[in-house]
This record gives structure tokens, sequence and C-alpha cells, in this order.
């Protein structure tokens, strides 16, 4: 027993948590001797950092608590290149807190890749997305290769008037991933797509929370999270949608959709809905299935082997959300990710 | 080619098949009809390999080897071919892909090596003209929001692109209009050859004024209780099924 762990066990949820009934923070935290900081090396500037005012989740408050400091990135003009914000290693015994504002100025259009690498460790991150007026960004939380590392993400979006964002959190075969998403919508007529892809395998946790809040009307948000799990895997989506009362004409639409390939695996899947406004459009759908038999006997009754034409039809089911991200060359490297992961 | 002997099979402890003897050379075509339910779909699936249904008796071998002990990949690559009565919706894999895999998976069979992607893409424009497949079809995903018509178009062009020995059209008639039924039929007569044999399931005789059979096979309650020229489906057509029902209850 040391300090570290007293602390963790002090601001850190339990289960008894109904948010984090799914993530097993013990676990998730087990091991873990020390917290360090540190700031994206990259940034434009280092500024102040503390979570809005009335944010409660305990872990992404542990992190603006230990970060204190953030990696401030500005985000102006139009452009098709790609800003990487690089997530570096982390030692195996610690937490490495960071903080991230990406500033998407008035009328920008950018594109930004939080790319986390990592092999080890634990990285914590908040990450507080500003989407000024007009703005518009493709942001992707990418994780893409098979690692031991353990990952948090607390990541907050502010859409002002008219906003476009397409936001994709990627994960593949990370030992332990907690992602949280919330977007707020404070301006009319702005707009998000949100996907997320989870591949799972041996026992690999993967959980993904998002919570979409309408203050104001004439908003969409679409949403489709998709996951592939193998071995004794276990993933959870969360995923609630609040229509506040003035938010008429709000869209939303939340899917979640995994695939089972073993018997042991197991994906919890708690879509939510609150809306106290009369003239919306809100609609959510779950599922979790297996390889369709159909399908399979139809690729096999053309001469493809059984084998080929499980890891077709995988590639396929998941290949959609690489088809929703619209950065080029990250959609043609996650497809090359996905086929090497399966 | 194909020989069926004592056939029975069954679908969730339920028999179906009670019972099929069937001879059928290189070169023949055969039709088989029935009322609703006799069995005629379950025949192809049987041969076809599908998992849903169990064999409780009786053999199949198709140029002499077993066939029910072949998985539908191996069936498939020996050179049997169902078009599907009702064609898979594979959202997610294309066309392009999903023929590529399948033409690789029988050359890779019979020890060739891939095509390449000129040839490949050569060929399925060749194939594509004989049932007049759009070619923004071939880069969807398979049978993905096609049409009724586009769906049957499009096992008629896969037909094409596996030459198989045996093509077992299932009910490829069922949702046609004429002309997409007619060009349907004429891609088939057109991928007719001496070596290859057709087996046509239909529950109405009209199709088989495109595709002219050798023989009529009347399947009801899972046998064959009678086997005529093509003459027969215009008598069936006058009479209907009563009569057979009526002659060979149980």
């Amino acid at each position: 027993m040391n300090t570290t762990a007293f602390l963790l066990d002090e601001i850190l949820p339990t289960r008894k948590s109904e948010d984090y009934l799914y993530t097993d923070v013990a676990q998730f935290t087990a091991g873990i001797e020390t917290v360090t900081t540190a700031v994206c090396a990259d940034a434009d500037s280092v500024v102040d950092f503390a979570l809005p005012e009335g944010e409660t989740d305990k872990p992404a408050l542990f992190v603006a608590s230990k970060a204190k400091k953030a990696a401030y990135y500005a985000l102006e003009g139009q452009s098709d290149e790609v800003k990487y914000i690089n997530i570096d290693d982390a030692a195996d015994n610690e937490i490495v807190a960071r903080a991230i504002i990406i500033d998407v100025k008035a009328n920008a259009k950018r594109n930004v890749v939080v790319n986390f690498a990592s092999q080890s460790g634990f990285s914590a991150v908040d990450i507080y997305i500003k989407m000024a007026a007009e703005s518009a960004a493709n942001v992707v939380l990418w994780q893409d290769k098979p690692t031991k590392a353990r990952i948090f993400t607390h990541t907050i979006v502010d859409m002002q008037k008219s906003a476009r964002l397409n936001i994709s959190t990627i994960n593949i075969r990370a030992a332990q991933v907690r992602n949280n998403l919330r977007i707020n919508y404070l301006g009319e007529n702005a707009e998000s797509q949100i996907s997320g892809l989870y591949i799972a395998a041996d026992d690999n946790r993967i959980d993904n929370f998002t919570i979409v809040r309408h203050a104001v009307g004439h908003c969409t948000c679409e949403q489709l999270y998709k996951g592939v799990l193998s071995g004794k895997a276990v993933t959870a989506f969360s995923g609630l949608i609040v229509v506040e009362p003035d938010a008429q004409k709000t869209l939303a639409n939340q899917v979640n959709r995994s695939m089972l390939l073993s018997k042991d695996a197991r994906a919890y899947a708690k879509p939510q809905l609150e809306i106290y406004a009369d003239d919306v459009r809100c609609n959510h759908g779950s599922t979790t299935g297996q390889i369709d038999k159909d399908q399979l006997f139809y690729m096999q009754a053309r001469g493809i082997s059984e084998e080929e034409a499980r890891q077709m039809l995988v590639a396929a089911f998941v290949c959609e959300i690489a088809e929703r991200v619209p950065i080029a060359q990250m959609a043609d490297s996650l497809v090359d990710s996905i086929k090497n992961s399966l | 080619m194909l020989s069926i002997k004592n056939l029975h099979a069954e679908i969730d402890g339920k028999e179906i098949l009670r019972g099929i003897n069937l001879e059928i050379k290189a070169g023949e075509t055969h039709a088989i009809m029935g009322p609703n339910g006799s069995g005629k779909s379950t025949l192809s699936a049987v041969l076809a390999g599908n998992p849903m249904y169990n064999v409780t008796a009786g053999e199949v071998t198709f140029n002499g080897k077993n066939l029910l002990e072949m998985t539908p990949d191996k069936r498939a690559n020996e050179g049997i071919f169902l078009s599907f009565q009702y064609p898979t919706e594979i959202p997610g894999v294309s066309m392009t892909n999903f023929m590529r895999a399948a033409v690789n998976s029988k050359r890779k069979y019979q020890g060739l090596e891939p095509l390449s992607a000129t040839d490949f893409l050569k060929l399925m424009k060749e194939k594509r003209q004989i049932v007049e497949l759009d070619s923004k079809l071939a880069s969807r995903s398979v049978n993905a929001g096609f049409s009724g018509g586009e769906k049957k178009r499009n096992e008629v062009f896969q037909m094409a692109m596996l030459n198989p020995s045996l093509r077992i059209l299932d009910e490829t008639d069922s949702g046609l209009d004429i002309d997409a039924l007619r060009v349907v039929a004429e891609g088939v007569t057109a991928l007719k050859t001496k070596e290859n044999a057709t087996v046509v399931i239909t529950h109405y005789q009209r199709l088989l004024d495109y595709i002219v059979p050798d023989y009529i096979h009347i399947l009801y309650h899972g046998r064959i209780v009678m086997t005529g020229g093509k003459e027969l489906a215009l008598d069936l057509e006058k009479r209907g099924y009563d009569w057979i029902k009526e002659q060979f209850k149980d």
C-alpha cells in the first residue's frame, strides 16, 4: 500500500457507481504505483487546464487535477492535412495524465488524429474540443495495433452554431480501454457524426460511454459503434441522448452493433434516451449477434472456404466504420489494420 | 454426372425428402415441378450442402464422388452451382471482392494460380454482358439493395463467372417480370453446353418456354411421383396440381 494506491481508491469510482458498473476500475488500475503528468511535446502552447464546471466524472477530474496544464492546439483555416497529436509511452506501473485542448476556430475546416501508440502503462487523457460557430473538424482517436497499454479518455466537445464534427474512436486489441465522449450542442444547426470501432480479443476490455446533450434545437447527431469480440473479451457500450425542453427539431440517432465470435465473449449495451422536447426525431438500436449463417452458406456455395468467408464477413461488418472516417489515409490505414487484426 | 438414390432429408426433425431417385447426365436439362411445400427447394439446398438440412438416408454421387460428405465450398469447386431463390444480401462485401474470392477459390482447387487483376476485370466485364448486368452493380455490395430482377441476373452472372458443370436453378422465375425473365433465361441458355447439365426448379410452366427441358419430374410430398417430357408442363398449366394431389395423396 502506498499513497498513490490510496489516492486512486479515493478518487476513482467503484462498481457501485452506475456509470462504472461495467468498467472494473480496480482491475483497470491494478499494479499502478505512480502517477505522472505530461504535456504533448508538439503543442502550440501550454495553458492552465480545468474541466468545465459541473463535470462529475471522477477519473476525468482526477486527470484534470493531476495534469493542470494542457497542450493547446489552435486550428484555423482550411486544410486537408492531418494534425497528429501523439500520446507517448508510459511505464508499466504508471499512469501518465495529459490534458489536450483542441480549439477549432470559426470557419476552420481541419483534420486531427490523436494517436495512442503506447505499448505499455496507462495513458489517461482529458480532451476538450471547442467547435466554434461555422467550424468543421474530422477527429480520430486512434489506437490500431494490439497493445498491453491501458487507455482512459474523457472527451468533451462543445458545439457552437452550425459547427460540423465527424469524430471516430478506434480501438483495436488494446488491453483495457475506457472512452467517455460527451457532445454538448450549444448553438443551433450543428451536426455531428460519431463513430466507434472496437475489436477486442483474448481478455481485452474496451468500453465506450457517450453522452450527447442537446440544449438547443435544430441539431443532428448520428452515432454508430461497431465491434467484434473474440476469446474472453468484454466490451460495454452505453449511449445516452438527452434532449432538453428547448431543443426542438433535434434529430438524433444511435446504433450499436456487436458481433461475437466466441462463446466466452460478452458485449454489454445500454442505449438510453431522455427526451424533454416534443418535436424531435430520436432513435436508438442495439444488436449483438454472430456471423450470419445464410451469408456464410451463400459464400461457401460459391466455392469460398468457410474460414475465408468468415474473415470476409467480419471485415465487412467492421469496415463500415472505416467508410465513415472522412480522412482518406486514415480510412485506408484502418481497413488494413482491421484485416491484420482478424 | 449426378446420381441420387433414395435420398431422405429433414429440417428441424421434419422429414421433407422421402426417397428421391434421379439420374442426370451431361447435356441434359431436367425440370422439377410441384406444388408449394413438395420439397423442391429442399432438394436444391441439400445438393448444395446447406447445413440447415440433415440427410437421414440415401446417397448422392457427383462425377462418381460422394457428394454428401463434401463441404458446400468443395461441392461448388467440384462444379455444382445453386442459383438461389432468395439470393442473400451481404452488405460490406463488394461484388468484385466476392467474385474474385470465388473465382480464385475454384482456381486454387484446380491447382491454378489466381487470376491477375487485369484478367479478372476483363472476365467480369465479359460475363456481365451475358445478363446485361449494370457495371455499377458490380461495384456494390453483394445483392444489397438489388431489385428482385437484379438479384436473379446477378445469380446467372455468377454462374457465368464460375462455369459450373451442374447448374441448379431454384425458382429463378419467382419475382421476375417478363423482360427480366427473358434476360435471365437467355443467359442460362447461352451458357448451356454438351458438358454441363441443368436442373430447373419451378412452380410455373412459363420459365420452361425459355429453358426447354428434356425431362420434367413432378415432386410431391418429398418423392418424384411422375416423370415425363416437356409436354407434361403444359398439362400442369392447364390442369393445375390438384389431380396430382388427389392421385398421390397419402
